[in-house]
């Protein structure tokens, strides 16, 4: 077990024992990841804290279940995303249902769309705002595993674990979801296609 | 397809997992291979690249000074832990309860909830006052109690009364009783 993980695993059964202190250790240790992670799916701040709390209180509450077989970021990473997933279908914000089937998607998969690079002029918190506004457009299973391969920069094999599915359906959920990526940014903002 | 070499219609489909690192070398070195060769690969490998620096990581999120120890004082207030199913795939959970406030706004809703409590018990004690005042305004204005408003007699005017009633009753011939039929 790496040292991360043999620390994680000491705070849950601190915790587990009563440990306030030892919670509040694993909260302050994940909590910056989880609110970036979060920020992916809403802009609104106090949304943002609202899910990163109630996914640190569901964790705690289901702390007897994490059985350590994955790290524990791993876990509650999961618990986040169900979390985000579930707040975004309760208030009617996903424009296509979570259960679209990728494979079955129309789209423009098969149209070799190309984008340029962002801009050298535009702010990086500019970049990021016609990212967002453009992945706020995508279906959330599109969304999500953009999210865990572009900005958490996970392999394939923990995307697959986390979404329960397997490598070569994230390698075709991926392709999907970049080129639906492409094709909405494109029409926001048709000056960043190749040869325009 | 060899080893050593491969064309566009093998290179096309490995260059989205080549540029994400997902690529054995033994896969990777032939389509570097292909790239160097290919211009039209070299092109869609970097419009893929082109792609990934849209999501380049902004700034980082402000977390609120207190949000770990209030997170966890929420943990422990709302009671032991409890065994839960483990979480063991991606499954969406069910319709969770509304979330837990932060403590700001918890402590926003208390001085509200204070307020408006504060404001029945007054409206009670207001309420109170007034029936008392009511039942005091329908109340007798003397202290003295009496059946009708009429003024008394002194115990002679009413003996003298009573003798002038008995009087006129001995002089009043009796009238046989209606009911009584031969």
């Amino acid at each position: 077990m790496e040292p991360r993980s043999a620390e994680d695993a000491s705070l849950v059964q601190e915790t587990l024992a009563g440990s306030q202190a030892s919670f509040q250790l694993l909260v302050e240790r994940y909590q910056d990841r989880l609110f970036a992670l979060v920020r992916h799916y809403t802009k609104d701040p106090a949304l943002i804290e609202d899910i990163v709390q109630e996914t640190f209180l569901k964790a705690f509450r289901r702390l007897e279940s994490f059985q350590h077989e994955s790290s524990f970021y791993t876990w509650i990473y999961r618990i986040a995303v169900n979390t985000v997933l579930d707040v975004m279908k309760r208030r009617g914000r996903s424009p296509v249902t979570s259960m679209e089937d990728p494979e079955l998607a129309t789209g423009p998969a098969g149209v070799d769309t190309r984008v340029m690079a962002p801009d050298a002029r535009l702010q990086r918190e500019e970049i990021a705002g016609i990212t967002h506004a453009v992945l706020a457009e995508l279906p959330e299973i599109f969304r999500t595993v953009l999210v865990m391969r572009e900005f958490e920069e996970m392999a394939y094999q923990d995307i697959a674990d986390m979404l329960g599915i397997s490598i070569g359906t994230v390698e075709s959920r991926l392709f999907r979801a970049r080129a639906r990526f492409k094709e909405k940014l494109l029409q926001r903002h048709p000056e960043f296609g190749e040869g325009t | 397809m060899t080893m050593g070499h491969i064309d566009c219609s093998d290179a096309r489909p490995l260059v989205p997992s080549y540029l994400d690192g997902e690529l054995s070398e033994a896969q990777a070195g032939p389509l570097r291979r292909h790239l160097l060769d290919c211009q039209a690969c070299r092109a869609g490998a970097q419009s893929g690249k082109n792609l990934r620096r849209w999501f380049a990581q902004s700034e980082p999120v402000a977390v609120p000074r207190d949000f770990a120890s209030r997170v966890a004082r929420l943990a422990f207030q709302g009671g032991e832990v409890v065994t839960a199913p483990a979480i063991s795939d991606f499954e969406l959970v069910p319709a969770a309860p509304p979330l837990a406030r932060p403590a700001a706004r918890k402590q926003d809703e208390t001085r509200i909830l204070n307020f408006v409590l504060r404001l029945t018990v007054a409206a009670a004690l207001v309420a109170l006052l007034a029936s008392v005042a009511i039942r005091n305004m329908s109340r007798p204005s003397t202290a003295e109690l009496r059946a009708d408003d009429r003024p008394t007699m002194s115990l002679d005017q009413a003996v003298e009364r009573l003798k002038l009633i008995n009087e006129q009753a001995a002089t009043t011939p009796v009238s046989a009783p209606h009911d009584r039929q031969p």
